[in-house]
């Protein structure tokens, strides 16, 4: 890729965007002197995908409680269906 | 981004699609599920949502689309959340479809452009991606 498409952005916030892959394990650290090596975690790659399948399944059962719960309230009151 | 990790899940639900409806539209309904949000439902219109789960990561995203009680389509991501992989705003787009079935409705939830996937195309993207960045660092600190 030719450096001219690489949109301008400053070394803190490279820095900030490597610490957050970090901290969400999808990029490994080694320090060397005051160099730091990056390495993609590929195990990492699936457990970001488990963390967003985590961040629909807890809510959407949640949703199917609360949604019964509303439609038999309703059906209570209105002696539906 | 068009191309990226897709996450689907489906669930059936003994209520009418209207009333699984409301609760993406109305913010006292989406706090008993997802998080405290604030809605606008209209094309362009924002939703935010404080979720509950995990780190609690706060969602902001855009509706797209709105057919009532059929289909409910918005961009999604969160703010930078330390424990929560990166999906800044607008990257990725959730696609909710209801459909009737049964005494019930049947819920598919379709989230695509997630910047991260099993597939070995999009661990090739993220590759790439990391790389600008690191050349970028590379360019800066010469």
């Amino acid at each position: 890729m030719s450096k001219e498409r690489i949109a301008p952005i400053s070394r803190p916030a490279v820095s900030q965007h490597l610490r957050i892959l970090v901290s969400a394990d999808l990029l490994d650290v080694r320090r060397a002197g005051n160099r730091r090596f990056y390495r993609l975690r590929r195990e990492g790659l699936a457990e970001a995908v488990r963390f967003v399948e985590a961040m629909w399944s807890m809510p959407l059962n949640r949703l199917k409680h609360v949604a019964e719960e509303e439609e038999r309230m309703r059906e209570d009151v209105e002696g539906a269906p | 981004m068009s191309t990226g990790g897709t996450i689907e899940q489906a669930l059936w639900i003994r209520a009418r699609p209207e009333t699984v409806w409301r609760h993406f539209t109305d913010p006292a309904r989406l706090a008993r599920w997802w998080g405290e949000a604030e809605v606008d439902p209209r094309p362009g219109g924002e939703l935010v949502v404080r979720m509950r789960e995990g780190p609690r990561p706060i969602m902001r995203g855009r509706f797209v689309e709105l057919v009532p009680h059929e289909r409910i389509v918005f961009t999604f991501g969160w703010e930078a959340t330390p424990g929560a992989p990166a999906i800044p705003p607008g990257t990725s787009r959730v696609e909710i479809t209801l459909t009737p079935d049964g005494d019930g409705v049947r819920l598919t939830l379709r989230h695509s452009g997630l910047p991260f996937s099993l597939e070995g195309e999009t661990g090739e993207g993220w590759r790439h991606m990391l790389g600008r960045l690191g050349d970028e660092a590379t360019e800066r600190a010469v």
